[in-house]
């Protein structure tokens, strides 16, 4: 079986067979990243989509395959960001309503992992789209914070004074829902 | 329980929500990638881009008549295992450059991907029919061999048997041309020239390897992804000469010469006698189109398929014709 490099080189020059078999071993992380930053299944699967189709397109221009992992990662969280912003933008969805329905769910019957699942996902809801991209980088892929900073698109200075009141304010949030 | 260690058991929880299968929705929304080229020229003028139908049937007239072992009443019989074609016989070609976009001069073979395999082929000279097959490209491997086959729009699916001298490539699975170059890959949108075999002919398993029942005998590739192609049976590497080779190019008109694809390469028929094999100046070359044309190195056309040329300036020996000037132009 080849590595991702040997498969990335050989996308690159049109092997489909080659980019299914890159989809298949990403599709869970990148799935996860784009549900980290959307809170949507079915938002977070047409951004891992979108990001695939993409990716594909400009797979040409990759100069060094060995990237392909954070090039990817790097497209994933540019199209949630996007698609988090245009849903800001509509309205149309109500991340806290679907929280409450249980959107991760299928995972744990514990009434109290349940709880603070609920309470994370209401707390993530209140940070910015690109906040919620840092934390999956870090807490997700455990990334350093120079290459998530990478992934975001952002100054590593920025990333992580960004990162820290992320993470201040989703202490604060997650006090006061115990509170509740 | 600390923010972090929350986080983490939360995206773990994200982990462990069942996998999305991407892949079906992906594959129907990207485009397959044409390959990079080689040196063949892809681009006709639209003076010849007419309809492809008109392609199929002018780069057909243009060639040598069917002279092949297994052609009966215009439907030849297929072979299995031809490879492409070694297609200079003599001369001394050069390295250098191509002449200009999409002429292609007597190089060393362009790389092509990686795994050959056989396909059905026609026997030489043996392409016909001016009918024509729209559709995507399929295929699949079995043991060294590739089968292909067009979807045709409307839902039937022909195996096709491909001009003498292609070949395919396993990986990826794709069409090579008479002179190894990528024409098509599976999953690309192809125009295809040629004809069905006749009515009652028996289909071996040779011709047909995927059990399809139904055979398209493809006599050019026409377009690709609606890119004009007008690749045929025949290579259209031409052998050239290094500069200088001629020392004096003679001032008067060689006999009328008309450019044929014969024997798998470009020859210069005389009005009577038999083909020539020619050298070229350096930097000349072909181009594929619906009528394959040799170009000067500013890309000025200097022979064309099926015409008769009364303007070649060169010397024949017991090898070949060796043109050296066009017109009042000389080549050093």
């Amino acid at each position: 079986m080849l590595d991702d490099v040997g498969l990335v080189r050989q996308a690159q020059g049109g092997d489909v067979r080659a980019f299914e078999a890159l989809v298949e071993r990403h599709q869970r992380s990148v799935f996860a990243l784009c549900y980290t930053i959307l809170r949507s299944r079915e938002e977070a699967e047409d951004a891992a989509q979108e990001a695939f189709v993409v990716a594909w397109e400009r797979l040409p221009a990759l100069a060094e395959p060995l990237a392909w992992k954070a090039w990817l990662r790097r497209i994933a969280v540019s199209r949630s960001i996007d698609a988090a912003r245009r849903r800001a933008r509509r309205h149309a969805v109500s991340p806290l309503a679907q929280s409450a329905s249980g959107a991760v769910g299928a995972v744990s019957d514990s009434a109290p992992l349940v709880a603070s699942r609920d309470q994370i996902e209401r707390a993530l809801a209140r940070l910015a789209p690109e906040d919620r991209a840092l934390i999956a980088l870090r807490f997700y892929l455990d990334l350093e914070v120079a290459d998530a900073a990478s992934a975001v698109g952002m100054r590593v200075g920025t990333a992580k004074s960004r990162l820290h009141r992320a993470m201040a304010r989703l202490r604060t949030l997650l006090e006061d829902s115990n509170e509740d | 329980m600390k923010t972090e260690e929350r986080l983490r058991a939360f995206m773990r929880e994200v982990d462990a929500m069942p996998e999305p299968d991407l892949w079906p929705q992906v594959r129907g929304r990207i485009r397959p990638r044409s390959r990079p080229r080689t040196r063949l020229a892809w681009a006709i003028p639209p003076a010849v881009a007419g309809s492809l139908v008109v392609i199929a049937l002018v780069t057909i007239l243009g060639r040598a008549a069917p002279s092949g072992p297994g052609t009966s009443a215009g439907i030849p019989t297929p072979t299995v295992g031809e490879t492409p074609a070694g297609t200079v016989a003599s001369g001394a070609p050069s390295a250098a450059a191509s002449p200009s976009p999409g002429a292609m001069a007597s190089s060393p073979p362009p790389q092509v991907p990686s795994g050959s395999l056989v396909v059905a082929t026609l026997p030489p000279g043996a392409g016909a029919g001016d009918a024509l097959a729209s559709g995507l490209l399929g295929g699949r491997e079995l043991g060294g061999t590739g089968c292909f086959w067009v979807d045709i729009q409307g839902g039937s699916r022909e195996a096709l048997v491909w001009p003498h001298g292609f070949a395919a490539s396993a990986d990826p699975l794709a069409i090579l041309g008479p002179d190894g170059q990528l024409l098509a890959t599976t999953g690309d949108t192809v125009d295809l020239g040629g004809g069905a075999p006749a009515a009652g002919a028996s289909i071996t398993r040779a011709e047909d390897p995927c059990s399809l029942g139904r055979l398209f005998l493809v006599s050019v590739v026409a377009s690709v992804n609606g890119t004009p192609v007008s690749v045929g049976e025949g290579s259209l590497r031409l052998t050239t000469r290094p500069a200088g080779a001629v020392a004096a190019c003679p001032s008067g008109y060689l006999p009328t010469l008309t450019l044929v694809m014969a024997g798998g390469s470009l020859r210069l028929r005389p009005a009577n006698g038999a083909d020539l094999n020619a050298s070229w100046p350096d930097l000349f070359g072909a181009k594929p189109g619906a009528r394959i044309m040799v170009v000067d190195p500013s890309g000025r056309v200097v022979a064309t398929q099926g015409v008769g040329a009364a303007n070649l300036r060169g010397q024949i020996s017991a090898t070949g014709v060796a043109v050296c000037g066009v017109g009042t132009r000389t080549y050093p």
